[in-house]
């Protein structure tokens, strides 16, 4: 017995979450001590085979399109001097990377422009941070990163909760 | 009643099944992955740079589950199936609740043994609603049940999944071999009240308008003919007259072979849409059809007629699989006996893949059930890989037609066998039948 699957057709590139990304690693390489052009070339490199990886990969291999790109960008936020526009590009890249794994090949097409509704989370978490890193200059930025551990610990919770009361409610004997 | 204590009795040998909770995907994992990686780094190269890279993947995959929908939210299926011969065309639509966004859904269809898939499924959106369409191809007849539809909403950036349940039916399939209404014309041997090939009338509720009599009680007021009725101030009710033909019982063996569990599926599904065939011809001729599978045992559907009786063996059809255990002929011919009277004509729908088919003939002419063999010949859907030479292709196909030849020339010492090998048609089945009858009427 085979089986057919269908979702709504795919953008195999994500084009829109691929250019945001390119542009974030571009500005990133930017701000690299070693200079733009070698960076330059990291960043072509790795969007190059990711993108490839994704339009040819197999199925078997899915998922792995994102380490080529991960590792230039973890390559630029190692090499980059901590300052206020490093990290809100890393923020921004982090965001970006999040949106071209959603519009993956076995995401819908334009399914990623219709992410706002869950991208309110992450971002505020991302405001959050960076607000009390920046906003309140007296405290240092290990503040506002653990202010983030503490969202993230309670959002945990809170699906913990919720999870545990939906169990109970399947388990339940009907009347 | 039956049905539901059943239906009970299968809801409590059931495992509890756990509620339908939202996932997390692949993506969530290469989520958490990247981020970790990203923490790792920071604090080996003590730079907070990549923990704000962090912060999104980590918080987006827990905001998605925070966010998928929560509690039971069922979508309605509605689907048909259309085409003809072997285009099998299937379209519907799964409208789903308004607090769900129609793109955000998934479906997956099972396509069973048979029938193979000839273009891909498409969905379109359409309001609260996703319709799809699938194209089939059935290469051999078919008799099956599409199961219902797997259908799975994702989150916009698929991070969560979760499964939906589905409320609709089954779809079923068929695609029968053709010349089988005429089969309906041949006169089977008479075995409901006396011996003999002469044909049996019956006076019912169905069939041909006869006449009328007085009304009685048990009668149902739809047979009271009101013309009769007036003219004599009496009621008056109609009589229908029904000419049967015959029995006939239709033995589906479904016990495994050595030819493997596919070459078994593919084999019984031809097998089932000939079952169907060759009961509905012989019941559009209003002859009494039974039907009995044998796998472990035998589970029997006893002689009817009509259209009650076609939906019967339909569904019992559909409910065959291939037996995981063959039971011992003996016990087939001994069951049936409890089930179908001895004499009726009998139609073992069989693959001759080994001696097992023979000791079942054997025994069902001992037990008083003259047999005919339709055995679909498995040497038509053998498949080759594309690696096995064309010269290698023959020679198998030459052995297996030997060891073919051999098994039918074993059972023919029992009863005679057609071996069918040309799946869309019956007629060498019916012209058979119809020579069987002749030469036996001769004798």
């Amino acid at each position: 017995m085979t089986a057919a699957r269908a979702r709504p057709p795919a953008d195999r590139l994500g084009i829109g979450p691929f250019v945001l990304l390119g542009a974030t690693l571009v500005l990133l390489a930017g701000q690299a001590p070693s200079g733009l052009a070698p960076a330059l070339v990291v960043v072509g490199v790795g969007l190059a085979l990711s993108a490839a990886w994704r339009r040819v990969g197999r199925s078997a291999a899915r998922g792995g399109e994102v380490v080529p790109v991960a590792v230039v960008l973890a390559y630029l936020l190692v090499v980059a001097p901590p300052n206020v526009v490093t990290e809100v590009l890393a923020g921004l890249g982090g965001v970006a990377l999040l949106l071209w794994l959603g519009a993956g090949p076995d995401g819908a097409a334009g399914r990623w422009s219709r992410a706002l509704d869950l991208l309110v989370v992450p971002l505020a978490a991302l405001a959050i941070a960076l607000g009390t890193t920046f906003i309140l200059p007296s405290l240092p930025t290990s503040i506002g990163l653990a202010t983030i551990l503490l969202v993230a610990v309670m959002i945990g919770v809170a699906i913990l909760l919720v999870r545990l009361s939906a169990g109970a409610r399947a388990e339940a004997p009907s009347s | 009643m039956k049905d539901a204590a059943r239906a009970f009795a299968e809801e409590a040998t059931q495992a509890p099944r756990s509620p339908d909770l939202a996932r997390p995907t692949l993506r969530s994992w290469l989520c958490y992955g990247v981020a970790g990686g990203l923490l790792v780094l920071a604090v080996a190269a003590r730079t907070p740079v990549p923990l704000f890279a962090a912060v999104p993947l980590l918080i987006a995959p827990l905001a998605a589950l925070l966010l998928a929908p929560s509690g039971r939210t069922p979508v309605a299926l509605g689907w048909t199936e259309a085409g003809e011969n072997t285009t099998v065309s299937i379209s519907g639509a799964v409208t789903v609740p308004t607090t769900l966004d129609p793109r955000d859904l998934d479906l997956e269809i099972d396509i069973p043994a048979g029938l193979t898939q000839s273009a891909p499924l498409t969905l379109r959106t359409e309001g609260p609603s996703v319709s799809f369409s699938l194209s089939l191809r059935a290469r051999d007849p078919v008799l099956a049940l599409l199961a219902l539809p797997r259908v799975r909403w994702r989150d916009a950036l698929g991070l969560v999944q979760r499964p939906l349940p589905v409320e609709g039916s089954p779809l079923p399939i068929e695609r029968c071999p053709l010349e089988a209404n005429r089969l309906g014309t041949l006169r089977l041997d008479r075995t409901i009240v006396l011996p003999g090939e002469t044909r049996s009338r019956a006076l019912g509720d169905n069939g041909d308008f006869y006449g009328v009599r007085l009304m009685m009680p048990g009668d149902s007021p739809r047979r009271i003919n009101w013309a009769a009725t007036a003219r004599s101030q009496n009621v008056y009710t109609n009589e229908f007259c029904l000419e049967r033909t015959g029995d006939v019982l239709l033995l589906l063996d479904t016990r495994p072979t050595e030819l493997g569990a596919a070459v078994d599926a593919r084999l019984l599904g031809i097998a089932r849409a000939a079952g169907l065939a060759i009961a509905d011809g012989f019941l559009h001729e209003r002859a009494r059809v039974g039907l009995a599978v044998f796998g472990e045992f035998l589970v029997p559907t006893p002689l009817g007629g009509g259209r009650r009786q076609r939906y019967r063996i339909r569904e019992a059809l559909l409910g065959a699989q291939v037996a995981k255990v063959g039971g011992p002929s003996a016990r087939a011919a001994f069951t049936a006996r409890r089930f179908f009277p001895p004499g009726i004509t009998t139609v073992v729908l069989s693959s001759l893949a080994d001696e097992s088919t023979r000791q079942l003939v054997l025994h069902l002419r001992r037990r008083g059930y003259p047999s005919i063999v339709l055995s679909p010949s498995p040497i038509a859907s053998l498949e080759f890989a594309p690696s096995v030479p064309a010269d290698e292709q023959t020679l198998a196909r030459r052995l297996a037609a030997l060891i073919r030849r051999h098994h039918v020339a074993q059972v023919w010492a029992e009863a005679p066998v057609v071996d069918w090998q040309d799946y869309w048609s019956l007629a060498g089945f019916s012209s058979f039948l119809k020579r069987g009858v002749r030469n036996r009427r001769l004798a």
